[in-house]
């Protein structure tokens, strides 16, 4: 059996619990319900005929008071920076703490969800913040764990990539 | 010195210098290189040699990791497949020995867990400290068997997992095969997750960790190796000599699979081979019980040999009852037994049976047997038995009271006292009793039998026949018999009555037409009453024939008829 940590990082409410909980379970809570520490779920899927057994590792938000602990991401075969689609400070967030990935994982793969795709009207966050890191190689998915937008397609893409990475 | 011994002494010194320069070129002198080459040339002696180091060799590189002992196995398990291919009876020999031992001790600990198991499972189903237990498991929704165990145990691994450090993820585990088994992979996450975090949260160094977690109960003890963890979950108290078992088996874990750790990409199946490693670390240790007989196991084998005899007794019983009925019928006169069978709790009988013999019913009323677990089917049948030949002789004769009757061989004996007029009725009427071919009397002297209606009988009898015709007809045979029996008594007539009483069989016919043919009809038709008396038993020299012409005699006779007259002999 083969098994993978994926972790997921973000600033506050962008939604990783919500995407885990999509991935793993098909569902979604509008009540917000903050994650302190980290919480651990797991999912086994098929990609390419091989059974991969995937840890999740969702950890809490980052903010002013709280920064997300650089030991919780090692040891990932790869992650998800998270941000809020709405609210354009986060995707300066999730680039900081991407650093912080890079600098304690061995160039793993990622991928940025583009989270709450499905609120049109608010976002913030627009192509011109994205392009730069799209011009940089950065793989980009809008998401919404709300819609069941993109979320399957996330995952199985990122551990599509940690496989192809393990290979070599 | 000769010109030889110069030669020779040259050739030494020559020898010795080309020894000497051997010697300087290969760092080996004669000897040695002369054993090197025997060993190239000798493939036997390269073997000997080679047969020496082999093992060793072998041993050394197990202990280096180039090669593991599980890579040896498959050699091993060819060899001693082949080997019980070709001739199993050789690797049961070698085992035999211990084979029986092994057996014998298997079987006894097998009846002694049994027994104890037993107990056991009678005193947790009924000791109050078990129905607590019970009620615990329902209130906490805890499995009993949890519950249950970690009351049984000082201590108790129950679970060990074996993490690698930097992915967090589980590389192998192990459980009490008792206890239900977990999200291994998650909960080895999350333990790595807390000590990161308490690590984190309190800046404790690196080579500083998470020994122990306690949550009520259970123990999570942690040993840290360089690239993996070994956590066990622990309840009770564990002696202080687990964590020294703990320590073994990461750094056994490490020595033999510090490559596999470092290069670790996800693939866990590698670490199924650790399982050798951390089952040393599944211990538990059962709390000291008193040591008392095991009173619930011996009082419910008592029951159940209590109930086996009583109803083995039951069974026992009811069968010998109906063997006693069976050989009852059997041994009654006049009854014969052909088959008998016990099935759906019914006794069936089935034979044939005399009248007169003792009623089935009666047979059965004086047996223990339920008379409703008896069928009988009897056909009837006539015994011949003596006493139910004398039982019939009673019933048709109806003797007096001074009258003894006794049957043997077919001959009736009678004796005792009885009037004329029943010896006379018996003497007539006794054929009619099956089985009675003859009488004996045996009566007082004065009582013997009045024969004297013997004459008047045979003269009643007249036989009738066509013309020309010599056969007797089927009424005339059964009169015939009937004069048959009648006539075989004119001996005991002529001795009784000291007369010389013969029978005459006169055949009556007349003189119209052929005279002589009329006489020889005539006489064959005596002449064949004379033969069939013959061969009934009365004697030849008690008969004579006589044919007489109706138109010659005073006293003329039915018309081609026969009949008998006792006259007396002429002296």
């Amino acid at each position: 059996m083969i098994k993978k940590k994926i972790a997921m990082v973000g600033a506050f409410a962008v939604g990783k619990t919500s995407l885990v909980q999509r991935f793993v379970r098909s569902i979604f809570n509008e009540k917000y319900q903050t994650t302190i520490g980290v919480k651990i779920d797991q999912k086994e899927v098929e990609i390419e005929g091989a059974s991969v057994n995937l840890l999740l590792w969702d950890i809490h938000g980052e903010d002013d008071f709280m920064k997300v602990k650089p030991t919780y991401l090692i040891g990932s075969s790869g992650y998800f920076l998270v941000a809020d689609s709405t609210r354009h400070e986060t995707l300066q967030t999730a680039l900081n703490l991407g650093e912080m990935a890079t600098s304690v994982t061995n160039n793993v793969p990622f991928i940025l969800l583009i989270n709450k795709c499905d609120l049109k009207e608010e976002q913030e966050i627009l192509e011109e913040d994205l392009a730069p890191l799209r011009k940089k190689g950065w793989r980009i998915l809008e998401t919404s764990a709300k819609e069941a937008i993109g979320v399957e397609e996330a995952f199985y893409e990122l551990t599509k990539s940690m496989m192809g990475k393990s290979k070599q | 010195m000769t010109e030889k011994k110069v030669k020779d002494v040259a050739e030494y010194l020559e020898q010795g210098q080309l020894n000497e320069l051997r010697e300087i070129i290969t760092g080996l002198d004669k000897a040695s290189l002369d054993r090197l080459h025997r060993l190239m040339k000798d493939p036997h002696e390269f073997a000997i040699e080679i047969s020496d180091l082999l093992p060793f060799s072998i041993r050394k590189l197990i202990e280096k990791g180039s090669i593991h002992s599980s890579d040896l196995l498959p050699f091993f398990e060819e060899i001693i497949q082949e080997s019980i291919q070709i001739n199993p009876q050789r690797l049961a020999n070698i085992l035999f020995p211990i084979m029986g031992p092994a057996i014998r001790k298997a079987v006894a600990e097998d009846i002694k867990k049994m027994l104890e198991s037993l107990n056991q499972g009678l005193e947790s189903g009924l000791s109050p400290s078990h129905i607590k237990w019970r009620f615990q498991a329902l209130f906490s929704g805890k499995n009993y068997t949890e519950i249950m165990l970690s009351h049984a145990y000082v201590y108790h691994v129950k679970h060990l997992f074996l993490i690698h450090k930097e992915s967090a993820l589980l590389l192998h585990q192990i459980r009490d095969p008792q206890i239900p088994s977990i999200e291994a992979d998650m909960v080895a996450s999350m333990l790595s997750a807390i000590s990161d975090f308490v690590k984190d949260s309190f800046q404790k160094a690196n080579n500083e960790s998470v020994e122990t977690i306690k949550i009520g109960e259970t123990n999570l003890w942690i040993e840290q190796g360089p690239s993996a963890i070994i956590a066990a979950v622990v309840d009770g108290n564990p002696p202080p000599s687990l964590r020294l078992d703990m320590q073994e088996a990461i750094e056994a874990v490490h020595y033999n699979h510090r490559n596999d750790l470092e290069k670790f990409d996800g693939d866990t199946a590698i670490f199924e081979h650790t399982e050798k490693f951390l089952k040393n670390c599944l211990q538990s240790e059962k709390k000291q019980k008193k040591a008392k007989p095991p009173y619930f196991a011996l009082f419910l084998l008592l029951i159940v040999l209590g109930a086996a005899g009583y109803f083995g007794y039951q069974h026992i019983q009811a069968k010998s009852i109906r063997n006693q009925l069976i050989s009852a019928f059997q041994n009654e006169p006049g009854y014969l037994i052909s088959r008998t069978g016990w099935k759906n709790n019914q006794l069936t009988i089935q034979g044939a049976r005399d009248e007169l013999s003792k009623p089935a019913a009666a047979l059965i009323s004086e047996s223990a047997i339920n008379p409703d677990q008896v069928t009988v089917n009897f056909q009837s049948f006539i015994s011949v038995d003596s006493v139910f030949v004398i039982r019939r002789a009673n019933k048709l004769l109806n003797p007096p009271p001074t009258i003894r009757l006794s049957f043997k061989e077919g001959v009736l004996t009678i004796s005792g006292k009885a009037d004329a007029s029943w010896i006379t009725m018996t003497t007539q009427a006794y054929h009619k009793i099956w089985g009675v071919t003859a009488l004996n009397w045996q009566l007082e002297e004065q009582q013997k039998p009045d024969l004297g209606w013997i004459i008047s009988d045979i003269e009643s009898y007249s036989f009738t026949f066509e013309f020309n015709d010599i056969i007797m007809t089927a009424e005339q045979k059964a009169e015939f018999d009937s004069l048959t029996t009648t006539a075989l008594l004119l001996d005991d007539f002529n001795h009784e009555q000291n007369q010389k009483y013969i029978l005459q069989i006169q055949s009556f016919t007349s003189n119209t037409g052929n005279i002589t043919a009329n006489r020889r009809v005539a006489l064959t038709r005596a002449e064949s009453f004379i033969g069939r008396l013959d061969e009934a038993g009365v004697p030849r020299e008690l008969m004579e024939t006589a044919v007489i012409f109706n138109e010659e005699t005073a006293n003329p006779g039915p018309l081609r008829g026969v009949r008998l007259r006792a006259l007396k002999k002429k002296e």
